[in-house]
Protein backbone atom coordinates (compact mmCIF):
# COMPACT_ATOMS: atom_id res chain seq x y z
CA UNK A 1 0.00 0.00 0.00
CA UNK A 2 1.35 3.34 -1.03
CA UNK A 3 0.23 6.84 -0.15
CA UNK A 4 1.12 10.06 -1.91
CA UNK A 5 1.87 13.39 -0.37
CA UNK A 6 2.26 16.58 -2.45
CA UNK A 7 3.32 19.80 -0.74
CA UNK A 8 3.04 23.21 -2.36
CA UNK A 9 3.48 21.92 -5.90
CA UNK A 10 4.07 24.73 -8.42
CA UNK A 11 4.70 24.26 -12.14
CA UNK A 12 5.36 27.05 -14.64
CA UNK A 13 5.74 26.81 -18.38
CA UNK A 14 7.64 29.45 -20.35
CA UNK A 15 5.52 31.23 -22.94
CA UNK A 16 6.49 31.88 -26.53
CA UNK A 17 7.96 35.40 -26.60
CA UNK A 18 8.85 35.64 -22.91
CA UNK A 19 6.93 35.41 -19.71
CA UNK A 20 5.52 32.26 -18.23
CA UNK A 21 2.23 30.57 -17.51
CA UNK A 22 1.43 29.23 -14.08
CA UNK A 23 -0.01 25.78 -14.81
CA UNK A 24 -0.18 24.49 -11.26
CA UNK A 25 -0.29 27.14 -8.55
CA UNK A 26 0.60 25.63 -5.21
CA UNK A 27 -1.26 22.37 -4.67
CA UNK A 28 -1.28 20.47 -1.39
CA UNK A 29 -2.64 16.97 -1.69
CA UNK A 30 -2.63 13.79 0.36
CA UNK A 31 -3.71 10.48 -1.09
CA UNK A 32 -4.20 7.71 1.44
CA UNK A 33 -2.94 4.19 0.69
CA UNK A 34 -5.53 2.28 -1.29
CA UNK A 35 -7.63 5.37 -1.93
CA UNK A 36 -9.32 6.15 -5.27
CA UNK A 37 -8.88 9.88 -5.86
CA UNK A 38 -10.23 11.71 -8.89
CA UNK A 39 -8.95 15.09 -10.00
CA UNK A 40 -11.85 16.86 -11.69
CA UNK A 41 -11.50 20.05 -13.66
CA UNK A 42 -12.08 21.78 -16.99
CA UNK A 43 -9.65 21.41 -19.88
CA UNK A 44 -6.42 23.26 -19.34
CA UNK A 45 -6.72 23.51 -15.56
CA UNK A 46 -3.38 21.82 -15.05
CA UNK A 47 -4.78 18.53 -13.81
CA UNK A 48 -2.78 16.47 -16.30
CA UNK A 49 0.33 18.44 -15.38
CA UNK A 50 -0.35 17.74 -11.72
CA UNK A 51 -0.84 14.05 -12.46
CA UNK A 52 2.48 13.90 -14.31
CA UNK A 53 4.20 15.55 -11.37
CA UNK A 54 2.62 13.10 -8.93
CA UNK A 55 3.71 10.16 -11.06
CA UNK A 56 7.23 11.47 -11.52
CA UNK A 57 6.95 12.04 -15.29
CA UNK A 58 7.43 15.77 -14.67
CA UNK A 59 9.25 17.74 -12.00
CA UNK A 60 7.67 20.57 -9.97
CA UNK A 61 9.33 24.00 -10.01
CA UNK A 62 8.53 24.36 -6.33
CA UNK A 63 7.26 21.98 -3.70
CA UNK A 64 7.71 18.27 -3.38
CA UNK A 65 6.01 14.94 -3.98
CA UNK A 66 6.62 11.85 -1.89
CA UNK A 67 5.37 8.35 -2.47
CA UNK A 68 5.27 6.53 0.84
CA UNK A 69 5.39 2.78 0.48
CA UNK A 70 4.35 1.07 3.67
CA UNK A 71 6.26 -2.12 2.97
CA UNK A 72 9.52 -0.36 2.11
CA UNK A 73 11.17 -0.51 -1.30
CA UNK A 74 10.17 1.46 -4.37
CA UNK A 75 6.44 1.31 -5.16
CA UNK A 76 5.40 -0.15 -8.51
CA UNK A 77 3.80 2.55 -10.63
CA UNK A 78 1.48 2.05 -13.55
CA UNK A 79 -0.26 4.26 -16.07
CA UNK A 80 -3.21 4.63 -18.37
CA UNK A 81 -3.43 7.43 -20.89
CA UNK A 82 -6.24 8.99 -22.85
CA UNK A 83 -5.09 7.02 -25.88
CA UNK A 84 -4.17 3.34 -25.64
CA UNK A 85 -0.53 4.06 -26.58
CA UNK A 86 0.21 0.48 -27.55
CA UNK A 87 3.31 -0.24 -29.58
CA UNK A 88 1.80 -1.00 -33.01
CA UNK A 89 4.70 -3.23 -34.10
CA UNK A 90 4.22 -5.61 -31.17
CA UNK A 91 1.44 -8.16 -30.89
CA UNK A 92 -1.07 -7.60 -28.10
CA UNK A 93 0.59 -10.14 -25.82
CA UNK A 94 4.04 -8.64 -26.44
CA UNK A 95 2.65 -5.23 -25.55
CA UNK A 96 1.89 -6.60 -22.09
CA UNK A 97 5.26 -8.31 -21.87
CA UNK A 98 6.96 -5.03 -22.78
CA UNK A 99 6.15 -3.49 -19.37
CA UNK A 100 7.33 -6.53 -17.41
CA UNK A 101 10.83 -7.38 -16.31
CA UNK A 102 12.54 -10.70 -16.83
CA UNK A 103 10.55 -13.63 -15.51
CA UNK A 104 6.99 -12.51 -16.25
CA UNK A 105 7.80 -11.91 -19.91
CA UNK A 106 7.66 -15.46 -21.12
CA UNK A 107 4.77 -16.36 -18.83
CA UNK A 108 2.13 -16.76 -21.50
CA UNK A 109 -0.43 -17.97 -18.99
CA UNK A 110 -0.08 -14.80 -16.90
CA UNK A 111 -0.35 -12.54 -19.96
CA UNK A 112 -3.29 -14.40 -21.47
CA UNK A 113 -4.95 -14.50 -18.07
CA UNK A 114 -4.94 -10.73 -17.90
CA UNK A 115 -6.21 -10.45 -21.47
CA UNK A 116 -9.04 -12.76 -20.56
CA UNK A 117 -9.99 -10.63 -17.54
CA UNK A 118 -10.39 -7.53 -19.70
CA UNK A 119 -12.49 -9.46 -22.22
CA UNK A 120 -9.74 -9.94 -24.78
CA UNK A 121 -9.36 -13.71 -24.55
CA UNK A 122 -7.71 -15.31 -27.56
CA UNK A 123 -6.57 -12.03 -29.10
CA UNK A 124 -3.00 -12.12 -27.77
CA UNK A 125 -1.48 -12.77 -31.18
CA UNK A 126 -3.22 -9.91 -32.96
CA UNK A 127 -1.52 -6.66 -33.89
CA UNK A 128 -3.12 -3.54 -32.34
CA UNK A 129 -4.04 -2.24 -35.80
CA UNK A 130 -6.65 -4.99 -36.04
CA UNK A 131 -8.45 -3.86 -32.89
CA UNK A 132 -10.95 -1.05 -32.33
CA UNK A 133 -10.01 1.84 -30.04
CA UNK A 134 -12.18 0.37 -27.30
CA UNK A 135 -10.44 -2.99 -27.54
CA UNK A 136 -7.05 -1.31 -27.60
CA UNK A 137 -7.95 0.58 -24.45
CA UNK A 138 -8.90 -2.74 -22.84
CA UNK A 139 -5.42 -3.99 -23.68
CA UNK A 140 -4.10 -0.81 -22.05
CA UNK A 141 -6.06 -1.71 -18.90
CA UNK A 142 -4.49 -5.16 -18.90
CA UNK A 143 -1.07 -3.60 -19.46
CA UNK A 144 -1.60 -1.26 -16.52
CA UNK A 145 -2.66 -4.14 -14.25
CA UNK A 146 -0.17 -6.81 -15.30
CA UNK A 147 2.64 -5.10 -13.37
CA UNK A 148 0.49 -5.40 -10.21
CA UNK A 149 0.86 -1.73 -9.37
CA UNK A 150 0.95 -0.11 -5.96
CA UNK A 151 -0.16 3.14 -7.55
CA UNK A 152 -2.11 3.55 -10.78
CA UNK A 153 -2.19 6.92 -12.52
CA UNK A 154 -4.90 7.47 -15.13
CA UNK A 155 -5.27 10.46 -17.42
CA UNK A 156 -8.83 10.55 -18.79
CA UNK A 157 -8.67 6.88 -19.73
CA UNK A 158 -12.25 6.64 -20.95
CA UNK A 159 -12.85 10.04 -22.51
CA UNK A 160 -11.98 8.89 -26.03
CA UNK A 161 -14.45 5.99 -25.88
CA UNK A 162 -18.14 5.92 -26.63
CA UNK A 163 -20.30 6.19 -23.52
CA UNK A 164 -21.57 2.61 -23.68
CA UNK A 165 -18.07 1.15 -23.75
CA UNK A 166 -16.91 3.62 -21.12
CA UNK A 167 -19.74 2.59 -18.77
CA UNK A 168 -18.78 -1.08 -18.90
CA UNK A 169 -15.10 -0.37 -18.56
CA UNK A 170 -15.63 1.83 -15.49
CA UNK A 171 -17.36 -1.07 -13.71
CA UNK A 172 -14.61 -3.48 -14.80
CA UNK A 173 -11.97 -1.06 -13.57
CA UNK A 174 -13.64 -0.85 -10.15
CA UNK A 175 -13.66 -4.64 -9.95
CA UNK A 176 -9.94 -4.88 -10.74
CA UNK A 177 -9.14 -2.03 -8.35
CA UNK A 178 -10.92 -3.78 -5.46
CA UNK A 179 -9.06 -6.95 -6.26
CA UNK A 180 -5.59 -5.41 -6.46
CA UNK A 181 -6.16 -2.85 -3.72
CA UNK A 182 -3.88 -0.30 -5.33
CA UNK A 183 -3.93 3.46 -4.84
CA UNK A 184 -5.51 5.24 -7.82
CA UNK A 185 -5.20 8.83 -8.97
CA UNK A 186 -7.37 9.58 -11.98
CA UNK A 187 -7.90 12.74 -13.99
CA UNK A 188 -11.19 13.48 -15.70
CA UNK A 189 -13.38 16.33 -16.90
CA UNK A 190 -16.54 14.22 -16.56
CA UNK A 191 -18.30 15.02 -13.22
CA UNK A 192 -20.54 11.95 -13.32
CA UNK A 193 -17.61 9.67 -13.95
CA UNK A 194 -15.78 11.33 -11.07
CA UNK A 195 -18.50 10.72 -8.50
CA UNK A 196 -19.18 7.19 -9.74
CA UNK A 197 -15.60 6.08 -9.24
CA UNK A 198 -13.99 8.16 -6.53
CA UNK A 199 -13.55 7.84 -2.81
CA UNK A 200 -12.72 11.50 -2.96
CA UNK A 201 -13.12 14.06 -5.74
CA UNK A 202 -10.69 16.95 -5.89
CA UNK A 203 -12.21 19.82 -7.88
CA UNK A 204 -9.63 22.02 -9.61
CA UNK A 205 -9.90 25.47 -11.15
CA UNK A 206 -8.12 26.66 -14.24
CA UNK A 207 -5.18 29.01 -14.73
CA UNK A 208 -3.51 28.61 -12.41
CA UNK A 209 -4.53 25.09 -11.46
CA UNK A 210 -5.53 25.09 -7.82
CA UNK A 211 -7.66 22.90 -5.60
CA UNK A 212 -11.04 24.58 -5.23
CA UNK A 213 -12.96 21.98 -3.33
CA UNK A 214 -12.83 18.44 -2.03
CA UNK A 215 -15.79 16.07 -2.00
CA UNK A 216 -15.54 13.06 0.25
CA UNK A 217 -17.85 10.41 -1.15
CA UNK A 218 -16.62 7.22 0.46
CA UNK A 219 -18.93 7.52 3.51
CA UNK A 220 -22.12 8.67 1.82
CA UNK A 221 -21.78 6.29 -1.13
CA UNK A 222 -20.72 2.83 0.02
CA UNK A 223 -19.51 0.41 -2.63
CA UNK A 224 -20.59 -1.21 -4.78
CA UNK A 225 -22.43 1.84 -6.04
CA UNK A 226 -25.41 1.72 -8.31
CA UNK A 227 -24.58 3.80 -11.39
CA UNK A 228 -28.33 4.51 -11.62
CA UNK A 229 -28.39 6.09 -8.15
CA UNK A 230 -29.86 9.57 -8.51
CA UNK A 231 -27.93 10.81 -5.51
CA UNK A 232 -24.79 10.24 -7.54
CA UNK A 233 -26.20 12.50 -10.19
CA UNK A 234 -26.89 15.15 -7.55
CA UNK A 235 -23.35 14.81 -6.26
CA UNK A 236 -22.07 15.36 -9.79
CA UNK A 237 -24.17 18.57 -9.99
CA UNK A 238 -22.55 19.69 -6.81
CA UNK A 239 -19.14 19.09 -8.37
CA UNK A 240 -20.21 21.17 -11.35
CA UNK A 241 -21.25 23.98 -9.04
CA UNK A 242 -17.78 23.88 -7.53
CA UNK A 243 -16.38 24.18 -11.03
CA UNK A 244 -18.72 27.02 -11.91
CA UNK A 245 -16.74 29.58 -9.95
CA UNK A 246 -17.81 30.53 -6.46
CA UNK A 247 -17.56 27.78 -3.85
CA UNK A 248 -20.91 26.26 -2.85
CA UNK A 249 -20.89 27.65 0.67
CA UNK A 250 -20.69 31.21 -0.63
CA UNK A 251 -23.52 30.53 -3.08
CA UNK A 252 -25.67 29.21 -0.27
CA UNK A 253 -25.17 32.39 1.69
CA UNK A 254 -26.05 34.67 -1.17
CA UNK A 255 -29.83 34.91 -0.59
CA UNK A 256 -29.14 36.00 2.97
CA UNK A 257 -26.85 38.76 1.71
CA UNK A 258 -29.49 39.90 -0.78
CA UNK A 259 -32.19 40.19 1.82
CA UNK A 260 -29.85 41.92 4.26
CA UNK B 1 32.53 -12.24 -63.60
CA UNK B 2 35.63 -11.34 -61.59
CA UNK B 3 35.13 -7.72 -62.51
CA UNK B 4 31.55 -7.85 -61.33
CA UNK B 5 32.66 -9.34 -58.00
CA UNK B 6 35.30 -6.62 -57.52
CA UNK B 7 32.69 -3.97 -58.14
CA UNK B 8 30.13 -5.58 -55.82
CA UNK B 9 32.70 -5.84 -53.05
CA UNK B 10 33.44 -2.12 -53.24
CA UNK B 11 29.76 -1.28 -53.15
CA UNK B 12 28.92 -3.62 -50.27
CA UNK B 13 31.78 -2.41 -48.09
CA UNK B 14 30.94 1.24 -48.75
CA UNK B 15 27.23 0.55 -48.25
CA UNK B 16 27.78 -1.25 -44.95
CA UNK B 17 30.06 1.39 -43.46
CA UNK B 18 27.98 4.22 -44.90
CA UNK B 19 24.71 2.88 -43.48
CA UNK B 20 26.05 2.37 -39.97
CA UNK B 21 27.81 5.74 -39.95
CA UNK B 22 24.90 7.58 -41.55
CA UNK B 23 22.29 6.08 -39.23
CA UNK B 24 24.30 6.93 -36.12
CA UNK B 25 25.17 10.46 -37.24
CA UNK B 26 21.61 11.10 -38.41
CA UNK B 27 20.07 9.85 -35.16
CA UNK B 28 22.48 11.94 -33.08
CA UNK B 29 21.76 15.04 -35.18
CA UNK B 30 18.05 14.48 -34.77
CA UNK B 31 18.34 14.17 -31.00
CA UNK B 32 20.80 16.96 -30.24
CA UNK B 33 20.27 20.48 -31.55
CA UNK B 34 23.87 21.35 -30.72
CA UNK B 35 25.44 18.57 -32.73
CA UNK B 36 22.95 19.34 -35.48
CA UNK B 37 24.21 22.94 -35.71
CA UNK B 38 27.81 21.74 -35.52
CA UNK B 39 27.48 19.34 -38.46
CA UNK B 40 24.99 21.31 -40.55
CA UNK B 41 27.61 22.94 -42.78
CA UNK B 42 29.38 19.61 -43.35
CA UNK B 43 26.11 17.99 -44.24
CA UNK B 44 25.34 20.68 -46.79
CA UNK B 45 28.81 20.38 -48.26
CA UNK B 46 28.42 16.61 -48.47
CA UNK B 47 25.10 16.93 -50.22
CA UNK B 48 26.21 19.50 -52.77
CA UNK B 49 29.75 18.53 -53.71
CA UNK B 50 29.87 17.18 -57.27
CA UNK B 51 30.54 13.45 -57.02
CA UNK B 52 33.18 13.51 -59.73
CA UNK B 53 35.19 16.08 -57.73
CA UNK B 54 34.93 13.79 -54.73
CA UNK B 55 36.40 10.84 -56.59
CA UNK B 56 39.18 12.85 -58.22
CA UNK B 57 40.19 14.47 -54.93
CA UNK B 58 40.12 11.09 -53.15
CA UNK B 59 42.42 9.57 -55.81
CA UNK B 60 44.73 12.60 -55.64
CA UNK B 61 44.96 12.42 -51.85
CA UNK B 62 45.09 8.66 -51.28
CA UNK B 63 46.47 7.43 -54.57
CA UNK B 64 44.81 5.25 -57.17
CA UNK B 65 43.70 2.53 -54.79
CA UNK B 66 40.63 0.85 -53.34
CA UNK B 67 40.67 2.84 -50.10
CA UNK B 68 40.23 6.02 -52.10
CA UNK B 69 37.40 4.57 -54.19
CA UNK B 70 35.51 3.10 -51.25
CA UNK B 71 36.13 6.18 -49.08
CA UNK B 72 34.74 8.50 -51.73
CA UNK B 73 31.81 6.16 -52.21
CA UNK B 74 31.02 6.32 -48.48
CA UNK B 75 31.10 10.10 -48.53
CA UNK B 76 28.78 9.98 -51.52
CA UNK B 77 26.03 8.08 -49.76
CA UNK B 78 26.35 9.19 -46.12
CA UNK B 79 24.77 12.66 -46.41
CA UNK B 80 21.49 11.38 -47.84
CA UNK B 81 21.29 8.70 -45.15
CA UNK B 82 21.96 11.33 -42.49
CA UNK B 83 19.19 13.59 -43.79
CA UNK B 84 16.65 10.75 -43.77
CA UNK B 85 17.55 9.53 -40.30
CA UNK B 86 17.60 13.03 -38.87
CA UNK B 87 14.05 13.57 -40.06
CA UNK B 88 13.05 10.15 -38.73
CA UNK B 89 14.46 10.88 -35.30
CA UNK B 90 12.66 14.20 -35.14
CA UNK B 91 9.40 12.48 -36.02
CA UNK B 92 9.57 10.06 -33.06
CA UNK B 93 6.24 9.88 -31.26
CA UNK B 94 6.67 11.61 -27.87
CA UNK B 95 3.58 9.85 -26.54
CA UNK B 96 5.07 6.40 -26.96
CA UNK B 97 8.34 7.57 -25.43
CA UNK B 98 6.40 8.95 -22.47
CA UNK B 99 4.58 5.65 -22.11
CA UNK B 100 7.88 3.79 -21.97
CA UNK B 101 9.16 6.27 -19.39
CA UNK B 102 5.97 5.94 -17.35
CA UNK B 103 6.50 2.20 -17.08
CA UNK B 104 10.14 2.77 -16.08
CA UNK B 105 11.57 0.88 -19.04
CA UNK B 106 15.37 0.63 -19.20
CA UNK B 107 17.12 2.63 -21.89
CA UNK B 108 18.19 -0.36 -23.99
CA UNK B 109 14.59 -1.54 -24.10
CA UNK B 110 13.37 1.90 -25.18
CA UNK B 111 15.86 1.98 -28.05
CA UNK B 112 15.14 -1.53 -29.20
CA UNK B 113 11.35 -1.63 -28.90
CA UNK B 114 10.24 1.99 -29.17
CA UNK B 115 12.81 4.06 -31.09
CA UNK B 116 14.23 1.59 -33.61
CA UNK B 117 10.86 0.37 -34.96
CA UNK B 118 9.90 3.99 -35.59
CA UNK B 119 13.17 4.62 -37.46
CA UNK B 120 12.84 1.44 -39.51
CA UNK B 121 10.83 2.99 -42.38
CA UNK B 122 13.53 5.63 -42.77
CA UNK B 123 16.35 3.11 -42.54
CA UNK B 124 14.85 0.74 -45.10
CA UNK B 125 13.91 3.57 -47.43
CA UNK B 126 17.32 5.13 -47.33
CA UNK B 127 19.00 1.72 -47.66
CA UNK B 128 17.29 1.11 -50.99
CA UNK B 129 18.09 4.61 -52.23
CA UNK B 130 21.72 4.66 -51.15
CA UNK B 131 22.49 1.17 -52.36
CA UNK B 132 21.34 2.10 -55.84
CA UNK B 133 23.26 5.39 -55.62
CA UNK B 134 26.45 3.59 -54.59
CA UNK B 135 25.89 1.02 -57.34
CA UNK B 136 25.78 3.77 -59.96
CA UNK B 137 28.65 5.83 -58.58
CA UNK B 138 31.06 2.92 -58.20
CA UNK B 139 31.21 2.54 -61.97
CA UNK B 140 32.32 6.14 -62.25
CA UNK B 141 34.95 5.62 -59.56
CA UNK B 142 36.33 2.58 -61.36
CA UNK B 143 36.30 4.31 -64.69
CA UNK B 144 38.43 7.10 -63.26
CA UNK B 145 41.06 5.22 -61.37
CA UNK B 146 40.84 1.46 -60.97
CA UNK B 147 42.26 -1.34 -63.07
CA UNK B 148 39.43 -3.79 -62.60
CA UNK B 149 35.71 -3.77 -62.00
CA UNK B 150 32.76 -3.04 -64.21
CA UNK B 151 33.61 0.66 -64.60
CA UNK B 152 37.09 -0.21 -65.81
CA UNK B 153 35.69 -2.69 -68.33
CA UNK B 154 33.24 -0.15 -69.62
CA UNK B 155 35.99 2.39 -70.18
CA UNK B 156 38.06 -0.37 -71.80
CA UNK B 157 35.32 -1.26 -74.27
CA UNK B 158 34.62 2.44 -74.81
CA UNK B 159 38.19 2.92 -75.96
CA UNK B 160 37.72 0.01 -78.33
CA UNK B 161 34.47 1.62 -79.45
CA UNK B 162 32.77 -1.68 -78.64
CA UNK B 163 29.09 -0.99 -78.01
CA UNK B 164 28.29 -4.65 -77.26
CA UNK B 165 30.85 -4.83 -74.47
CA UNK B 166 29.69 -1.57 -72.87
CA UNK B 167 26.05 -2.61 -72.94
CA UNK B 168 26.79 -6.11 -71.71
CA UNK B 169 28.36 -4.77 -68.55
CA UNK B 170 25.83 -1.97 -68.17
CA UNK B 171 22.82 -4.25 -68.42
CA UNK B 172 24.40 -6.84 -66.12
CA UNK B 173 24.85 -4.16 -63.48
CA UNK B 174 21.19 -3.19 -63.76
CA UNK B 175 19.98 -6.76 -63.50
CA UNK B 176 22.18 -7.63 -60.51
CA UNK B 177 21.06 -4.59 -58.54
CA UNK B 178 17.45 -5.23 -59.48
CA UNK B 179 17.67 -8.76 -58.13
CA UNK B 180 19.38 -7.65 -54.91
CA UNK B 181 16.83 -4.91 -54.37
CA UNK B 182 13.77 -7.05 -54.96
CA UNK B 183 15.00 -10.24 -53.35
CA UNK B 184 16.67 -8.86 -50.25
CA UNK B 185 15.63 -5.28 -49.51
CA UNK B 186 12.07 -5.71 -50.70
CA UNK B 187 11.54 -8.84 -48.61
CA UNK B 188 13.14 -7.16 -45.65
CA UNK B 189 10.83 -4.20 -46.03
CA UNK B 190 7.75 -6.43 -46.13
CA UNK B 191 8.88 -8.35 -43.08
CA UNK B 192 9.60 -5.20 -41.09
CA UNK B 193 6.22 -3.67 -41.88
CA UNK B 194 4.04 -6.70 -41.42
CA UNK B 195 2.34 -5.05 -38.44
CA UNK B 196 0.99 -2.33 -40.71
CA UNK B 197 -1.08 -4.76 -42.76
CA UNK B 198 -1.64 -7.50 -40.25
CA UNK B 199 -4.49 -9.16 -42.12
CA UNK B 200 -2.11 -10.25 -44.86
CA UNK B 201 0.47 -11.76 -42.53
CA UNK B 202 -1.54 -14.03 -40.27
CA UNK B 203 0.39 -16.90 -38.82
Amino acid sequence: MTGIEARGVVRRFPLEGGGERLAVGGVHLRVEPGEFVVLLGPSGCGKTTLLKILSGLDQPDEGSVTLQASGGGAPVISHMFQEPRLLPWLRVRDNLAFVLDGAGRGDTRLLDGWLERVGMAGLGREYPARLSTGMQQRVAVARAMVVEPDVLFMDEPFSALDELTAMTMRQELLGLWRELGCTVVMVTHNPLEAVQLADRVIVMTASPGRVRAEMRLVDSFPRPRDPEDLRLWRASREAVRHLGGAPVLVQDRRPANDSG
Amino acid sequence: MLNLWATSQRVLIAFGIGMVGGVVIGAVMGLSARIDRLLQAWLLAGLTVPRIVLFVVAYLLLGLNDQAAVGALIITIVPTIVVQLREGTRALDPKLLEMARAFRRPRSEVWLRVVLPQLMPYIVGTARASLSLAWKMVVLAELLGRTNGVGYMISFYFQMFNMKGVLAYGVTMMVVLGVIDLAFLGTWQRRVFRWRHPSAGQE
